[in-house]
C-alpha cells in the first residue's frame, strides 16, 4: 500500500492513534456537554462544545472540504504509483541474489537459459513470475531480446543497466558466471549504501512528517482551544492565522520527509493529503479541547 | 528542473504581488471610508460592517501571500538544487554506478571503448552525455586520450576528473585500469558512507529544530495574546506595558511572525536538500 511497508510500519499505528484521538474527543465532548449544562446553567450553554460543534466547524470550513477532496484524491492517485515503486524496489533488492544463483548454476555446467529457468522455477514471488515469462520468451526470441523485455517490464533503470552489462559481456565472449558474480557483489554493496541511508534516516523522517502533520496541529489546537473557550480568552484571528500556518507547515514537513528518504515524487503527490490531515486534526482539536479541559 | 523552478518563482511572485496589491487596495478603501465615522452608533455599526466585508479580503491576502511565498521558496530551492546538479551533483550521483559497471566490463575482458559505449547508451545521466561526446570525437578520428583529457579539464566534479585522468593513463597502458578504477570506487564508497552518517546526524538535529519551531512559535503567540489581554484588563498593573504588548496581538504581527517562522523552516528544508548525499 505504501512505498515501503518496512519504513512505514508506524503509519497504521499513527492513523489508529489519530482516529482514536478523534473518537475520544468526540465521545468525551458528548459526555461532557450535558454535565456542564446542568452544572453551569444557561449562561455556559453557549460555550458548550459538543459533537455538533465539531461537525459544524467541519461543515462550515469550505477550505478544509476542498483540501479534503483534493487530499483524498491525491492519496488514491499515489497508491498505484507507490505500489509500482515498491515492486521495482523489491526486484532491485532481490536481483543480486538471482544473479548469484544463476552464476552458481552456470558453473555447474548449465547453459545460461536453463540456469535462469531453474532459478525462476524456485522463486514463487513476483520476480520469479517475471523470470518465468522471460524464459518463455527466450524460446520465442533471442536471449538478449527476452532479457531486454524483462528489463523494461521491471521499470527499473538499475535492472536495465544490469541487462545491458550482461548482453555486452555475452557479446564480447567474457565468462558470464564471473560477470554475474561481480555484478551481484557490486550491486549488493551499492544497495547497502541506499539501505543504510533509509534505515538511519527513516525514524527522523517519520518524526518530522507525523510530528508536523498530526502532533503539532493537535497540540496547538488543544492549547488554542483551551485559551479561546476553556479559559475565556479572546484570541481574535490567531486561530485562523495559525490554521493557515499549519497548512504550509504540513507542506514543509512533507518536503523534509521526502528529502530524508529520497521519495520526492510520492511525497509531493501526497502533500495535499498531509495538508488535509493537519487541518482536520487542528479543527477537531481546537473545537474539542474545551470539553476535555 | 529549472523550468519548474522558474514557473514556481514567477507564479509565486505574481501571487505575492497580487496579495499585497489587494491588501493596499483594501487599506485605501478603509482610509477613504474612515473619516467622520467614529462618533454615532450608526456610523460605528457601518464601520463594523465595512470591517466585516474586508475580512475575506484579508484572508485572501494571507492565503495569496502564503501560497505565493511557498511557491517562491520551492522555486528558489529547485533552482539551487538544479544549479548544484549542473555543478557536478548529478555526475556524482551516478559516478559509483558507472565505476562499478566499468570495472565489471573491463575485468571481463571488454575493451575501454565498449565499456564507455555501454555507459553512453545506458542512461547514466550527464556521464552518458559526456561519454557519448568523447566516443563521437574518437569516431571523428581524434585520439581517445585527448578527448578524455579535454573532458577532464572541463568537468566541475573532482571525482569525475580523477576517473577521466585515470582512464587517460589506462588507455596509454601506463596503469592497471581495472585496479585503479576499483580503488577510486572504494574511496568514493567510503566518502558516501561518511556523507550519509553526517546527513543522518544533521537530520536528527533538524527534526528537533523543526518540531520545536513548529510547535513553540504558535504557543508563544497564544501566551503573548493571553498576557497582553491580562495586562490590558488590569490597567497597567504590571508596569503599564499593556500598550506595547497590545501591538503584538495585531493580526499582521501574528501573521508576520508565523510566516517568518515558515520562511526559516523553508530555508532549513532547502539547506537539507542541498546537503543530501548523492546516492
Amino acid at each position: 500500500m505504501f512505498k515501503s511497508c518496512k519504513k512505514n510500519k508506524f503509519l497504521p499505528i499513527v492513523i489508529f492513534l489519530f482516529f482514536s484521538f478523534s473518537l475520544f474527543t468526540i465521545s468525551t465532548v458528548d459526555a461532557a456537554a450535558p454535565t456542564q449544562g446542568e452544572e453551569d446553567g444557561a449562561k455556559k450553554e453557549d460555550t458548550q462544545w459538543s459533537t455538533d460543534n465539531i461537525t459544524k466547524a467541519l461543515e462550515d470550513d469550505q477550505v478544509l472540504q476542498g483540501i479534503g477532496i483534493l487530499g483524498v484524491s491525491c492519496f488514491l492517485i499515489s497508491l498505484p504509483i507507490a505500489r509500482s515503486a515498491k515492486r521495482t524496489r523489491y526486484i532491485e533488492d532481490n536481483i543480486p541474489d538471482v544473479l548469484t544463483e544463476v552464476a552458481a548454476n552456470i558453473r555447474s555446467a548449465n547453459s545460461v537459459e536453463s540456469s535462469f529457468r531453474d532459478v525462476a522455477a524456485v522463486r514463487t514471488d513476483y520476480l520469479g513470475r517475471l523470470l518465468q515469462k522471460t524464459c518463455d520468451r527466450m524460446q520465442e526470441t533471442s536471449f538478449s531480446q527476452a532479457m531486454n523485455e524483462f528489463a523494461i517490464s521491471t521499470k527499473s533503470i538499475a535492472v536495465q543497466r544490469i541487462v545491458s552489462l550482461i548482453n555486452i559481456a555475452i557479446e564480447s565472449g567474457a565468462s558470464i558466471a564471473d560477470v554475474l558474480d561481480r555484478i551481484s557483489d557490486e550491486l549488493s554493496s551499492l544497495y547497502k549504501l541506499r539501505r543504510d541511508r533509509e534505515n538511519k534516516s527513516g525514524t527522523n523522517a517519520l518524526v518530522i512528517l507525523w510530528g508536523g502533520v498530526l502532533f503539532t496541529p493537535i497540540i496547538i489546537g488543544f492549547i488554542f482551544g483551551f485559551f479561546n473557550a476553556g479559559a475565556g480568552v479572546d484570541l481574535r484571528d490567531a486561530p485562523n492565522i495559525v490554521k493557515t500556518f499549519l497548512l504550509f507547515f504540513a507542506i514543509e514537513c512533507a518536503f523534509m520527509h521526502a528529502v530524508a528518504l529520497g521519495t520526492m515524487k510520492i511525497d509531493m503527490i501526497r502533500t495535499p493529503f498531509y495538508m488535509f490531515l493537519a487541518q482536520i486534526s487542528y479543527v477537531i482539536s481546537l473545537n474539542g479541547a474545551p470539553a476535555l479541559t | 528542473m529549472n523550468k519548474v523552478a522558474i514557473i514556481c518563482i514567477i507564479i509565486g511572485v505574481v501571487l505575492v504581488g497580487f496579495g499585497i496589491f489587494e491588501f493596499f487596495l483594501a487599506k485605501e478603501k478603509e482610509m477613504a471610508s474612515s473619516p467622520g465615522l467614529e462618533n454615532s452608533p450608526l456610523e460605528m455599526s457601518i464601520k463594523a460592517d465595512l470591517e466585516e466585508q474586508e475580512n475575506p479580503v484579508r484572508m485572501f491576502f494571507m492565503i495569496s501571500v502564503g501560497a505565493g511565498g511557498a511557491l517562491l521558496s520551492i522555486g528558489i530551492a529547485l533552482f539551487f538544487v538544479g544549479m548544484r546538479r549542473v555543478g557536478g551533483g548529478g555526475v556524482e550521483r551516478e559516478l559509483l554506478f558507472v565505476l562499478r559497471a566499468m570495472t565489471v566490463l573491463l575485468s571481463a575482458g571488454v575493451g575501454l571503448e565498449s565499456a564507455m559505449e555501454h555507459v553512453a547508451n545506458s542512461n547514466y545521466g550527464e556521464i552518458s552525455v559526456m561519454f557519448r561526446k568523447i566516443l563521437d570525437e574518437a569516431k571523428r578520428g581524434e585520439y581517445i586520450e585527448d578527448a578524455l583529457q579535454r573532458e577532464a579539464n572541463i568537468t566541475q566534479s573532482t571525482a569525475m576528473r580523477k576517473v577521466l585522468n585515470t582512464m587517460v593513463l589506462g588507455s596509454k597502458g601506463e596503469i592497471d585500469l581495472v585496479e585503479a578504477l576499483s580503488k577510486i570506487a572504494e574511496r568514493e564508497m567510503t566518502a558516501r558512507e561518511q556523507q550519509i552518517d553526517k546527513f543522518i546526524d544533521t537530520l536528527g538535529t533538524r527534526a528537533e529544530v523543526y518540531l520545536t519551531m513548529g510547535v513553540l512559535v504558535p504557543i508563544i503567540i497564544a501566551v503573548v495574546i493571553f498576557v497582553a489581554l491580562l495586562m490590558k484588563d488590569t490597567g497597567g498593573a504590571f508596569g503599564g506595558g499593556g500598550g506595547s504588548m497590545e501591538a503584538l496581538t495585531k493580526r499582521e504581527v501574528i501573521a508576520g511572525l508565523l510566516f517568518g517562522d515558515l520562511a526559516v523552516l523553508g530555508i532549513i528544508a532547502v539547506k537539507t536538500k542541498l546537503e543530501e548525499p548523492q546516492i
